[in-house]
């Protein structure tokens, strides 16, 4: 079996220490890469030139005696984010020729922490859709099992991990799109709090509701990639002035006492067994570690479903509409009907959802009240097949739609921050997630129960077998 | 008699051409037509969700302070 591959700590580590160059980690990184995209689709495009460029700067740098927490650590970016020099795709022939002239702002900030951008990862396209096919740039495949998907829309960001091609990516969320991909995948993903790391730089699907965040393999590397990415960014209007916590420095605070609320309904109502049994057995070990668990209740959650729809569709619609009118016929024929479909939700749907939110959120307050973080599955079932349409679960099928996204796009229309952390392997092997949420701007909280988890497990450890 | 809430390729061909500029292939109309049909169906727990006087939730403050 191979080795487990290394973590952004002990790349950063090894590099700051000169053990290893940069430029030695960003060519093993690129070669795994290159070996990897023809089977598994991970990439729309490696970069090999930047790769080494932005490598011996790092070298540079450390020489030139600064602190880079990042040091020579390779990762690649959705591409949806723009890297100027290459083409921001969304996954999309429509924009196959879209030149950003700079960086997006979390690529600014990786870079000026010492990371290394080894590609741009394969999506859905237009970052509109759950399963990682792709009629442009082939289907991302599920390492785990290739005739399976990865999820998405941040397909490739998922993926890129689990084949151990580099420590860390950066995805977008604004139904589940890092969580879910995540949880089919076996890796880390967080969706922030909304405001909490900037935009900008970035394609929207739904400005109101997407997120930017970081996957990996560890939670550890999940609060030293966030610290970066998080903090005001006066290009996005949405950025929060809060202050940044030192997030790796609170991973090993105490969770004695913390309460870890669990809702049945809705959560647990339609999960299947072996997802519902790896939740339950990731319930005793948070017990084990000292939290409380104790019944949630979050209301208004079929509402939320229907506010979503009347926000993402309008949403989509509006900043597709001048694309759909240049270059109709380069969007996919399964993405056309989703960006036409906007066009049917009246104003005042869209200003109702907008309204609810203000009541959600007030009610959403007191539930929180009572508890520290909420524990759900991420996903009710774990990968489909490519072309299923529907999940059998307990009570029947379920249209794929609704079994991948109601278990997270409650928090993409609250802003609440969630994180989804691998619990276990199904008899099939394959990875199941468990989705923490938190309150508003507690990313920490989060952290801290995945980071004390992951000590006393080794699902992260483990290696799909098209790798190992 | 034709169902009220069922959206007909026509409609969603004629709105789609006017949003796009370009013409809506008829069978990329009946796809979107049946498929907004039943996004619209999803609509009605919202429709029916009471919000009294509440205006709008900006997204900066959704999140920014405590609710």
């Amino acid at each position: 079996m191979s080795d487990v591959p290394p973590t952004c700590l002990e790349i950063a580590a090894d590099v700051q220490g000169k053990k290893r160059s940069a430029r030695e980690v960003a060519d093993e990184a690129l070669k795994k890469a290159e070996r990897s995209q023809e089977r598994f689709r991970a990439f729309t495009l490696i970069t090999p030139e930047i790769a080494r460029r932005q490598a011996m700067e790092v070298d540079r740098r450390l020489k030139a005696g600064e602190n880079l927490p990042l040091a020579g650590v390779p990762y690649a970016v959705k591409d949806l984010f723009d890297v100027k020099g290459t083409p921001t795709t969304y996954g999309s022939k429509a924009f196959a020729d879209r030149m950003p002239n700079d960086d997006a702002e979390v690529v600014k900030r990786l870079t000026k922490a010492g990371a290394v951008l080894i590609g741009k990862l394969n999506l859905h396209e237009c970052a509109f859709g759950f399963t990682g096919e792709n009629k442009h740039f082939g289907n991302c495949r599920n390492p785990w099992d290739p005739e399976r998907i990865p999820g998405g829309s941040s397909s490739g960001s998922a993926a890129a991990i689990a084949l151990g091609i580099c420590p860390f990516t950066l995805g977008s969320d604004t139904g589940g799109s890092i969580r879910m991909p995540s949880a089919l995948c076996g890796t880390i993903g967080l969706k922030p709090t909304y405001g909490r790391v900037s935009r900008s730089g970035g394609m929207p699907l739904s400005w109101t509701m997407d997120h930017v965040g970081p996957l990996t393999r560890t939670a550890a590397d999940a609060a030293l990639v966030t610290k970066v990415l998080a903090g005001h960014d006066p290009a996005d209007e949405t950025s929060s002035r809060r202050e940044v916590p030192d997030y790796p420095a609170e991973l090993t605070a105490r969770i004695r006492n913390l309460r870890v609320g669990v809702m049945h309904q809705w959560f647990f109502e339609a999960v299947d067994p072996e997802v519902a049994g790896a939740i339950t057995a990731a319930l005793k070990r948070f017990s084990d570690l000292g939290a409380r668990q104790v019944e949630a209740h979050l209301p208004h959650l079929e509402e939320i479903v229907a506010a979503h729809r009347a926000i993402i569709f309008p949403e989509a619609s509006s900043f597709q509409q001048p694309h759909l009118a240049a270059r109709p016929h380069d969007f996919a024929d399964d993405i056309r009907p989703l960006l036409h479909a906007g066009l049917f939700f009246s104003a005042v749907d869209y200003l109702k959802a907008l309204r609810a939110r203000r009541i959600i959120r007030r009610d959403w307050a007191k539930a929180f009240e009572g508890i520290d973080v909420l524990v759900t599955p991420t996903t009710p079932c774990t990968a489909t097949k490519f072309g299923a349409v529907t999940a059998d679960l307990p009570g029947g099928p379920k249209p794929l739609v609704r079994a991948y996204l109601d278990l997270t796009l409650p928090f993409n229309f609250t802003g609440y921050p969630a994180l989804s952390i691998p619990c276990g392997f199904s008899k099939a092997n394959l990875p199941i997630g468990l989705q923490l949420v938190g309150k508003p701007w507690t990313e920490s909280v989060l952290f801290r129960f995945a980071h004390q988890y992951q000590q006393e497990t080794d699902w992260h450890r483990r290696l799909p077998p098209t790798v190992a | 008699m034709p169902d009220p809430r069922r959206l007909d390729p026509q409609t969603v061909h004629k709105l789609a051409t006017d949003y796009s500029g370009q013409p809506l292939a008829d069978q990329h109309a009946t796809a979107a037509a049946a498929f907004v049909t039943t996004l619209l169906a999803d609509m009605q727990p919202l429709r029916q969700m009471s919000v009294g006087d509440a205006e709008p939730a900006t997204t900066y403050s959704a999140a920014e302070g405590q609710p």
